[in-house]
């Protein structure tokens, strides 16, 4: 009976230990992963006191390289300073139907893209929650390199390691510019 | 017991002869005075020769925080030295084991220095395969191994 | 019989310690990624991406343009050129490359080539496209037959897999010097 009693306790630490544990893992993970992503119907959209809105999303294929695509995606984010912090930062990136993650280039090299695809020819900088106002939307440039195919069905989402697991997912139909390499 | 506590005095070394500088060991092979970049601007400059002791790669070549040779020389304090890979002229990046590469160390003079004799402490960081937190590989606290005295020649 | 019996169950008790204590990863070896090694046709699969090493160069010395200027870099063992052709699965990803020698020591990638065209230090490889690159390794002559690459994600290898490609069965032709083209 003694010793019944002594497995049990047992039993209990084991559990409480892999509960304490295993949720502050479990909140570190979700700060990565977006779970919680919500489809927004039309161009914008509101996570966490923060509105986020698609502007642009225009792809460029060059005819000797079909298979492959740039494309440039422009969203503003307007919203009160504490909000903005409380996101830490910002994460825009696409996803296939399938699961497939495209994340945004900084290469300096390829950015000079976003130059020729934006409709007014300025390139804004990185996704920044610290650059974002109360009294207007902040533009922000990002550019992505993906294979052509995926272009029909993408999804673009937008999140800070504050607000993940949630995030908003937009749905992405983005205009194909076909260039003649040089 | 009093004796016993008190570490050894870091030994005297001379040109041609390795000291330890912990994951590296290095040949000093001469010291000069040369000309610096802009005109009044003089340089020390160390040349030897490092060579990789672990069984990896090494970005920090002399340890971690990084603890250059120290260089004191009267009352002049000397600014920290930049170390260059001779083959590239350019900064030391990393040190592959088993290639010993031909490096500088550079300082440069402070105005106030008059020519005299120089002494270049050299200290390595203690390695330890199992440490006592997480029994992992450590380079842990520096101690000295070796200070050279000598004094500069100038360059031709 | 009893105290017979009580011997036995302290010493089966010992012995079972001292293997557990002898078989117990340590931490610099359960700090490792997993190892995945690649098939016969010189394609591995690892959990991020899939990679092909296609040819491995000997060269005294490597030649490149870098904006509009020919940088030359010579060394005193000799440079080992992988030549690789890597596609991304789930999500973009920044590789590295690590030459096992044959004695057991790692070379990582020469950082004094690191601007030199397609180099994996620079690359970046998204899901759905391949690219060709390059490692290049600075080694003793020889380190090269019997050793072997290692491909791993950059950053955290934990929970991860590394994609190992065997070494060459004979030493490659030395090139005095190789032209590394974009």
């Amino acid at each position: 009976m003694k010793n019944l009693r002594w497995l049990a306790v047992t039993a209990v630490l084991f559990t409480a230990t892999l509960c304490v544990t295993g949720w502050s893992v479990l909140k570190d993970l979700g700060h990565q992963r977006e779970w919680k992503a919500v489809s927004v119907s039309g161009a914008e959209g509101e996570l966490d006191g923060i509105r986020v809105g698609v502007r642009e999303a225009r792809a460029a294929v060059v005819d000797n390289k079909p298979d492959r695509a740039l494309l440039f995606v422009r969203i503003d984010l307007q919203g009160l300073q504490t909000n903005a912090q409380s996101w830490v930062d910002c994460r825009a990136s696409l996803r296939s139907s399938d699961g497939q993650m495209w994340l945004p280039i900084y290469d300096y090299s390829i950015r000079g893209a976003i130059r020729i695809l934006a409709s007014d020819g300025k390139d804004n900088g990185d996704c920044n929650p610290t650059e974002v106002t109360e009294s207007s939307p902040t533009t922000f440039d990002q550019i992505y390199r993906l294979p052509a195919s995926a272009l029909d069905d993408l999804t673009l989402r937008v999140s800070g390691y504050g607000t993940r697991p949630a995030a908003l997912a937009f749905p992405l139909k983005p205009e194909v510019r076909r260039f003649k390499a040089e | 017991m009093e004796d016993a506590r008190i570490p050894d005095a870091p030994p005297e070394i001379a040109f041609g002869e390795p000291v330890s500088v912990g994951r590296s060991v290095f040949t000093p092979q001469k010291l000069t005075i040369k000309p610096g970049r802009e005109p009044g601007e003089r340089m020390l400059v160390l040349t030897g020769l490092l060579e990789n002791v672990t069984g990896a790669t090494q970005k920090a070549v002399f340890g971690f925080p990084e603890k250059l040779p120290e260089l004191s020389s009267g009352d002049t304090d000397f600014p920290t030295p930049q170390v260059n890979l001779v083959r590239d002229n350019y900064f030391l990046k990393q040190l592959e084991p088993r290639i010993r590469e031909a490096v500088t160390i550079v300082w440069k003079i402070p105005q106030d220095w008059q020519e005299q004799d120089v002494s270049i402490k050299f200290s390595a960081q203690k390695f330890k395969l199992n440490d006592n937190l997480y029994s992992k590989a450590s380079w842990l606290l520096f101690y000295p191994t070796g200070t050279l005295s000598v004094r500069p020649e100038k360059a031709a | 019989m009893n105290i017979f019996g009580n011997l036995i169950a302290v010493l089966l008790g010992g012995v079972a310690l001292g293997a557990m204590m002898n078989t117990v990863p340590d931490y610099n070896s359960s700090f490792q990624p997993f190892a995945v090694f690649a098939g016969k046709d010189g394609i591995g699969q690892g959990r991020q991406f899939i990679a092909e090493l296609t040819a491995l160069k000997r060269a005294d010395a490597i030649s490149y343009t870098r904006f509009k200027e020919d940088v030359s870099r010579d060394t005193s063992a000799t440079f080992l050129v992988a030549e690789l052709s890597i596609s991304g699965r789930s999500e973009s990803r920044q590789l590295e490359a690590i030459w096992l020698g044959a004695t057991g020591r790692q070379y990582s990638q020469s950082a004094r080539l690191e601007e030199a065209p397609r180099n994996l230090s620079l690359a970046r490889f998204e899901p759905g496209l391949t690219d060709r690159t390059v490692a290049i390794f600075e080694v003793p002559k020889d380190e090269i037959v019997g050793g072997r690459l290692a491909l791993a994600p950059r950053g955290g290898m934990v929970m991860d897999s590394a994609v190992h490609f065997a070494g060459p069965a004979a030493m490659p032709g030395n090139q005095p010097m190789l032209r590394l083209e974009p």
